[in-house]
């Protein structure tokens, strides 16, 4: 019995270790995402941080470029009028400064004062340029060449600051009255700076009696002056002068503007004549705009997105053909998006290259019927194991059955790019261009939990082993350029996308090439 | 329309050996596809196993996600000392156990209490006699008679690992499987899945 017993008991473990090992049960996806989410969160932190990341700097790069605050816009200003090295520097001169509250570093009187006229042979004058639209480096280099004034008279008036808030007397003989405080009135204001003795400059041609004339039509053109650039010392202040008295007719050393005007001997009236397009050029010609060669574009692209197959078997194990895929099933396209944002450089009139970051997401669809008569699928993982069809609730594949069931799977993908690659003018003028591009782009694949389809193309399959994650993708692009203002500009137009490589290893059978159309629509600013 | 995706694998190729090799290299270098080869290769049996100890079938695929995670986590620990499947078993086993301690859900003298007072229905056991029957049949049981003979009579482990992974008496390990198994055999008798033991002693003599 108790052998009996006991051999039973034994039995009976034995039976249920046989039975249990015999037991299987097959997991939900659910549990192998859990998995991988474990096991691979550096990744996804990695992948959310770079995105926030390139999205932030997008955000705020755009924000800051194309919608200034006029807190900023003021303080630059007020900075580069303060700081009289950016103001000297010739890839940025300074932009149009405030004149009130600005430093006096240096005083006409004090040079004046303490210099006798035989000790200077001339008289230097830095004359700044406050308009912005008018600058020009060509006068700044030309003005940055010192011409030497007649030491005589010393009585020459050159200079009023009628917006300094300080006194400062500006000749010895003090023609010209300073009126601090006053803002400049008028169109023709001349802004002139003087700078240290260690600068540069290029004076102010003095003016004869014949030359009224040409102080009044000074006068009547929009104040600007050209600032010498090419001296890096400090830029000791700026100062405007009204414009000269009308009617004034001949000058002399005396006389003094109420107001502040230019007072020019008669000795000097023929070099006055002499250099009258020189002072056309440097008081009338408006300066040619300086057009700058970094922009930042920003722009987003609706997309539908195809794919192209190949590759895989397509005959069963007899040899015998199973058919065109297509008879299967059928891909469609379905709506995604690509937004992102480039640096450009100008390198010529016509030819920008680009730079930049882009985020992609992708989707298609794809349907099919679910009477097919297909074998079971020969795929090799890397590992070498046969793996066999995915059995999905509603199978692609029901060999024995009349069902005209349709089924339909989405994949949805998402991917990270960094498009390099240039921009051509083909046609148009300086407001509408016809413009056509073309990049290169290594991308990154964010999320590999997408349906792949099997070697035979009768099922699919899901999960991220067979997917590449760095991949290559060209893109062309044609589109209308528009000018809105000053620095920005409207693109819109097509753009095509390919895959250049396969979306799976070489190891799997299929390739897949996903190709992509959008419109693309973005804004181009210049960086100052 | 998303589906959910339950994958059948098999593995057709000789040299099954190299090849595991070759998965357990590409997971200690945490590989994603070598990870999920592993994982489609144990996660059939694993998750029997899981079942047999867990309440219901969502249970058991959390303590199969969370005992994957710790053979995934301590690969570099496994010293090719014996069968690699047999290494994953054990992991899963001392997930499962901790799960059911965790979620408190067992707990000796309550299922003693319990176990007395099952009533079996016939109508929640397969009819068809297979693996699944057995399983089923084990799971009917209370969780602490159910634990110490999946630990026991399926693991192989002794009484006395039982009381250290249970924290109870190895004489309570003892007991508790004793009473489990004659409540087994009571219900397989009653489906019958086993012959009953009486018959068979009669069927000796007769045949002496």
């Amino acid at each position: 019995m108790m052998k009996e017993s006991n051999f039973y008991s034994d039995e009976f473990e034995q039976l249920l270790r046989e039975k249990t090992e015999q037991y299987k049960m097959y997991p939900s996806e659910k549990v192998w995402k859990g998995i991988h989410g474990s096991l691979h969160t550096k990744r996804r932190w990695f992948i959310s941080g770079m995105f926030l990341l390139v999205t932030g700097i997008l955000f705020f790069a755009g924000r800051d470029l194309l919608f200034p605050s006029k807190a900023e816009l003021t303080k630059r200003t007020i900075a580069s009028a303060n700081n009289p090295a950016s103001s000297t520097d010739n890839e940025n001169p300074a932009p149009l400064a405030a004149v009130s509250g600005q430093r006096h570093t240096s005083s006409i009187a004090s040079r004046h004062s303490g210099q006798s006229s035989d000790d200077q042979s001339h008289k230097e004058i830095n004359i700044g340029l406050i308009d912005p639209a008018v600058r020009q480096r060509d006068i700044s280099e030309m003005l940055s060449q010192v011409v030497a004034l007649p030491a005589e008279p010393p009585s020459i008036p050159l200079i009023a600051d009628l917006r300094m808030p300080s006194s400062v007397s500006v000749t010895e003989e003090n023609t010209l009255a300073q009126t601090p405080g006053k803002p400049a009135t008028g169109s023709a204001q001349a802004a002139i700076a003087v700078a240290d003795r260690s600068t540069s400059f290029v004076s102010m041609p003095p003016a004869s009696s014949t030359t009224a004339d040409n102080a009044k039509d000074m006068a009547e053109t929009p104040a600007r002056i050209v600032k010498n650039t090419v001296s890096r010392n400090t830029l000791a202040e700026t100062r405007s002068i009204a414009e000269p008295v009308a009617g004034s007719g001949s000058v002399d050393s005396s006389r003094r503007a109420s107001g502040g005007s230019v007072v020019f001997t008669d000795e000097i009236a023929d070099q006055q004549r002499i250099n009258w397009l020189y002072d056309y050029a440097v008081y009338s010609l408006p300066a040619a705009v300086k057009k700058g060669r970094k922009y930042f574009q920003l722009y987003f692209s609706p997309t539908a997105t195809y794919r192209r197959l190949s590759g895989g078997v397509l005959t069963n194990k007899s040899g015998t053909s199973i058919g065109n895929p297509k008879d299967y099933l059928e891909h469609g396209p379905a709506l995604g998006f690509e937004v992102g944002g480039a640096y450009m450089y100008r390198i010529t009139r016509n030819l920008t290259v680009k730079a930049g970051l882009q985020f992609n997401y992708m989707r298609y669809s794809v349907k099919g019927r679910a009477n097919m008569n297909l074998p079971y699928p020969d795929i090799r993982s890397p590992y070498g194991l046969s793996l066999d069809t995915a059995s999905l609730p509603i199978p692609l594949r029901r060999p024995y059955s009349d069902s005209k069931q349709q089924i339909s799977l989405t994949n949805d993908i998402y991917q990270l790019s960094a498009p390099i690659g240039f921009e051509l003018r083909v046609m148009g003028n300086e407001r509408l261009q016809l413009n056509v591009g073309a990049s290169i782009q290594p991308s990154y694949l964010l999320n590999t939990n997408v349906y792949y389809l099997t070697s035979d193309y009768g099922s699919y399959v899901k999960g991220p082993s067979q997917f590449r994650r760095w991949n290559l993708t060209g893109g062309v692009e044609a589109f209308l350029s528009y000018k809105l203002h000053n620095n920005l500009r409207l693109q819109a137009g097509p753009e095509f996308r390919y895959q250049l490589l396969s979306s799976f290893y070489n190891s799997y059978p299929i390739q897949e090439n996903l190709k992509g159309y959008g419109f693309k629509i973005g804004i181009v600013k210049a960086i100052p | 329309m998303r589906h959910k995706n339950c994958l059948n694998y098999r593995a057709t190729n000789s040299g099954n050996y190299m090849t595991e090799e070759a998965i357990l290299q590409g997971c200690l270098k945490n590989s994603a596809a070598a990870q999920r080869e592993l994982y489609n290769r144990y996660s059939p049996k694993m998750l029997a196993v899981c079942y047999r100890f867990a309440h219901n079938r969502e249970d058991a695929e959390d303590m199969l996600q969370e005992g994957f995670i710790k053979v995934f986590s301590q690969m570099h620990t496994f010293q090719n000392k014996g069968a690699f499947e047999g290494w994953i078993r054990r992991i899963i086993v001392h997930t499962c156990i901790n799960n059911l301690k965790k979620n408190k859900r067992f707990n000796e003298s309550l299922d003693i209490v319990h176990a007395n007072g099952i009533q079996i229905r016939e109508e929640s056991v397969p009819s068809i006699v297979q693996a699944k029957q057995i399983v089923e049949c084990i799971r009917i049981l209370p969780i602490g008679y159910r634990t110490v003979l999946n630990l026991y009579a399926i693991e192989g482990y002794s009484h006395k690992e039982i009381a250290d992974m249970l924290d109870i008496e190895e004489s309570t390990s003892r007991s508790q499987y004793t009473r489990a198994k004659q409540m087994l055999e009571d219900i397989l008798i009653k489906k019958k899945i086993l012959p009953k033991p009486r018959e068979k002693q009669t069927w000796l003599f007769a045949i002496r």
